[in-house]
């Protein structure tokens, strides 16, 4: 086994002293949080490189000793062993790089965030990083068993995942809309459960498949492997990979599945939360290629107090349109706006009850704060009125700003003026409970006072 | 004697161009070699393009995982064919029995249609994927060029510095170039490294023959470099950053971007009185309202934070080298200045804050804190979040390297416990100054 180990330092220490270099540069300057504790993904192509150099490391592995003229399967080697002795080097590396940046990371940062980089974070930032870049490593490893060369390695993998993409574009596209989705918005649990299965089948399914022929075909010729890998392995490893699709659903969500707070809106203080949960695979899954892409959401309003829960009103509101148009005008009324529509849609949390606006015109602006008794909401509107001409023959369109103010609680339309102002923002504001100032484009003009009268 | 004899006419016939019918078994071996790159460099991105019209696949990364692949997959194939002849290793193409120069040709051109093709496809891909941020012609001419360059970067690297360098080079290009390719107006870049890479080629064809292998790596590396220098960045070496400021120095300095009230109605432009280092600092304060502007004078290194209520500003000043921060209120319309109180924290604090934000009973003080990160410094804004006890007069950090996706105006509740960032998902508690993303446990059970 030592002379394994050393064998295998000779032959790959430039790989390693590569890899190592990648993971410590991306794990202390592309890595964003990564030894901080609780992070947002930070994903870029950058950090793609550790794991691309891990991949290759990993698709020469056995791909090199296949090139080799004077093969290490010539001697009378424990195949096992060789492999353990690649398992770990690539181990070692991995865990050696990340620690070292987690180690560097600590000395260099200054004093004031120490307390932020605690041992626990330190550890599982560093075990995380090492865990992502030793999966590719396997991933790699498993591929270099067929075709000899570096380039063999990555072929294989193509060739193994080449099936599978076309498979999963071809069930998302032509299988019944209710089986399986990988992409659409509003998928059943049922649908991403799936999803899921098969995504940790794959990997299941090209591990078994690439170490079964370092156990079963790797000292066969090279015609013969690829024949092995063709007729029995690369089935076999599709297979895996659609045994996901038969787990049983609450096994897949409860093995495969967890939630995640994918967005939230908290009212001005802290009363309410409009929450957008996902559901995500679980790390081991997606970790390796950072795939941040959530399987499905929901949305629900929340009591902060006693987390009582509310559902949301569909409105035929779209699935993103939540995400994004939210926002809470006070504690009690919060609305929902697409600039460019002609409604917008207020929500009551203790009341439990939703209101839809139609406006006169395409919303342009909202005025983020109400009146300072929080009753009345101005909106910007763009009209349009046909113009006629005794000139013209025909008859034409003029656009126009309508400036509206909006009764929260009844969700009516309390006074509407023309205005002159075509920009953002209009420049409107709040003289008293009852009186909108509003600044025109005309210098001479001044500002104008609107007066609503309560009803 | 035959065997010499054999030997010279030999030697004789590899200086001799090849005939028609070796040029046709040139092209036969590039082939044969080459198609299945080429099957698995178009093919692969093509069969991305059903997915790409679907809303969830647009962020799902599988274009940017198609053509890290693909282009791996290039770069190995371009580095292994021009590898050296090495210990263990069979034949390679320097043995084949053809002139230099056909051998050049051989090496770098003829499979050119490989890379351009298979950048064809990914361009297709592209602009299918990114069809909003680039046209589809424009995501052709950048994918080809593109896969042009990776080629024969990796083709040119492999003899000059053995296989693996040029393996890892030819990768990190490969990355390098992957976001730049998505906006489609970098074809200057791609189109230099095409051509150094090619007259670097020709230029170690030169020195290896004359056996100058050191000399010959040093010159195709420096030659490589220039690549990436531009007149902008021999600019930058002799930059003189005081002369900028002497030709704007007769009139105010505006150094800073100005901080805007949330509706756009308040402003305040701020920046130094004169050209001396510590000279005072100047508010330009403008009132949208009434039309109404004022301007003051501050000690030194005073900026403005944020909008408190009605006329009144929270300023902060921080001198070079000092800890400590002291916060003051400006009351533009009356003005009059009162001190807010003061903190600890760290150098150069102040310079690095972005955005500020008191909580309503005037006890915290949340600042949004460039990141020394040097990928703040990036495409991306990482931030460090701050909060300031006034009771207590510190400040300590509670998150840092946010990825921080909207700094100008996020949505912020304080409660008397805790802050929530909405938009980042991130809770502070304030007992504890602690800052974590929320989850769903924090909002109880799911219905």
């Amino acid at each position: 086994m030592r002379r394994l180990f050393w064998k295998e330092w000779r032959e790959r220490r430039w790989w390693a002293l590569i890899w190592t270099l990648a993971i410590l540069g991306i794990a202390l300057f592309g890595g964003g949080q990564t030894f901080y504790g609780d992070h947002l993904l930070l994903t870029s192509p950058l950090q793609l490189l550790p794991l691309a150099i891990g991949l290759l490391t990993g698709a020469g592995a056995y791909a090199g000793e296949l090139a080799r003229s004077q093969s290490v399967f010539s001697r009378p080697i424990n195949r096992r062993a060789l492999l353990t002795t690649k398992l770990l080097m690539a181990a070692v590396i991995c865990l050696g790089a990340s620690l070292l940046a987690a180690v560097i990371t600590w000395c260099i940062m200054p004093a004031p965030y120490r307390h932020l980089a605690t041992p626990a974070n330190l550890l599982s930032g560093a075990l995380g990083v090492a865990a992502k870049n030793w999966l590719i490593y396997l991933l790699g490893l498993t591929g270099s068993v067929v075709i000899p060369g570096l380039a063999g390695g990555v072929l294989t993998l193509i060739a193994a995942l080449l099936p599978l993409v076309a498979v999963t574009a071809l069930a998302e596209l032509y299988l019944p809309s209710g089986f399986y989705s990988f992409s659409s918005e509003d998928v059943s649990l049922h649908q991403y459960a799936v999803a899921a299965g098969l995504t940790f089948g794959t990997w299941l399914g090209i591990t078994a498949a690439g170490l079964s022929i370092t156990r079963f075909a790797v000292v066969l010729g090279n015609d013969e492997r690829i024949k092995r890998f063709t007729l029995v392995f690369l089935p076999l490893f599709l297979l895996c990979g659609l045994t996901g699709v038969l787990l049983p659903e609450g096994v897949a969500r409860r093995l495969l599945l967890h939630r995640e707070v994918g967005l939230t809106y908290i009212s001005p203080t802290g009363q309410y939360a409009m929450v957008n949960e996902v559901w995500r695979p679980i790390n081991i899954i997606y970790q390796p290629i950072q795939y941040p892409a959530p399987y499905g959401d929901m949305h629900y309003l929340v009591r902060l107090r006693d987390h009582r829960h509310q559902s949301l009103p569909s409105m035929g509101i779209a699935w993103g349109d939540w995400n994004w148009n939210w926002h809470w005008i006070t504690d009690k009324v919060a609305c929902v706006y697409i600039l460019g529509k002609e409604r917008l849609i207020l929500i009551y949390p203790d009341r439990g009850i939703a209101r839809e606006v139609r406006l006169p015109g395409r919303l342009t602006y909202l005025q983020l704060s109400p009146s300072p008794d929080g009753r009345l909401l101005p909106v910007k509107v763009q009209c349009n009125r046909e113009v006629s001409s005794k000139n013209l023959p025909e008859v034409k369109h003029e656009y126009y700003q309508l400036l509206i103010v909006l009764d929260l609680q009844t969700g009516q339309i309390r006074g509407q003026w023309e205005i002159d102002n075509i920009y953002y923002p209009p420049y409107i504001w709040w003289k008293s409970n009852d009186m909108l100032a509003y600044r025109t484009m005309k210098r001479k003009s001044g500002t104008k006072y609107f007066s609503i009268n309560h009803r | 004697m035959d065997a010499v004899q054999t030997g010279q006419r030999q030697l004789k016939e590899q200086d001799r161009f090849p005939t028609f019918r070796a040029w046709g078994r040139l092209l036969w071996k590039e082939w044969r070699e080459g198609w299945p790159i080429l099957a698995v460099g178009v093919v692969l991105p093509l069969l991305t393009l059903p997915m790409s019209g679907r809303e969830g696949w647009t962020n799902s990364g599988l274009d940017y995982s198609v053509m890290g692949l693909v282009g791996i997959l290039l770069v190995l194939w371009a580095a292994d064919r021009a590898r050296r002849i090495g210990m263990d290793r069979g034949p390679a193409r320097q043995a084949l029995p053809v002139p230099a120069p056909a051998r050049w040709i051989f090496l770098h051109l003829a499979p050119l249609a490989i890379p351009a093709l298979v950048g064809a496809a990914l361009g297709i891909m592209i602009g299918a994927w990114h069809a909003e941020s680039i046209p589809l012609r424009a995501a052709i001419t950048a994918a080809v060029l593109y896969m042009l360059s990776t080629f024969l970067l990796a083709t040119m690297l492999s003899p000059v510095l053995s296989m693996i360098p040029a393996l890892i080079i030819g990768v990190v290009w490969l990355f390098f170039g992957m976001d730049l390719v998505r906006w489609g107006n970098v074809t200057p870049l791609f189109l230099k490294v095409i051509v150094l890479a090619l007259v670097a080629s020709l230029l170690w064809e030169a020195f290896s023959r004359a056996r100058w292998v050191w000399t010959g790596r040093v010159v195709v590396i420096l030659l490589l470099l220039t690549a990436f220098v531009t007149p902008g960045s021999l600019r930058n070496l002799t930059h003189r950053p005081d002369a900028e400021q002497d030709q704007s120095s007769f009139e105010f300095p505006i150094t800073h971007t100005p901080v805007v009230s949330d509706d756009g109605l308040q402003e305040i432009e701020f920046g130094q009185a004169n050209d001396e280092i510590f000279s005072n600092s100047v508010m330009f304060y403008t009132d949208d309202r009434d039309r109404t502007r004022f301007n003051r004078e501050f000690p030194y290194f005073t900026r403005p934070l944020d909008y408190i209520s009605g006329n009144q500003i929270l300023l902060g000043r921080q001198a070079p080298g000092e800890r400590v921060v002291h916060l003051s209120v400006w009351d533009a319309h009356t003005d009059q200045v009162r001190e807010k109180g003061r903190f600890s924290a760290v150098k150069d604090l102040l310079a690095r804050t972005v955005r500020a934000n008191f909580s309503p009973d005037g006890r915290y003080l949340l600042l949004i804190v460039q990141s020394q990160h040097p990928y703040s410094q990036g495409p991306m804004f990482l931030g460090d979040l701050w909060i300031a006890d006034l009771a207590h007069g510190r400040a300590v950090p509670v998150m840092a390297n946010v990825l921080l996706p909207d700094v100008e105006n996020p949505p912020m509740s304080w409660t008397s416990e805790r802050l929530y960032l909405s938009e980042y998902n991130i809770l502070v508690e304030l007992r504890t100054l602690r800052g974590r993303c929320l989850k769903p446990t924090d909002f109880g059970r799911m219905p």
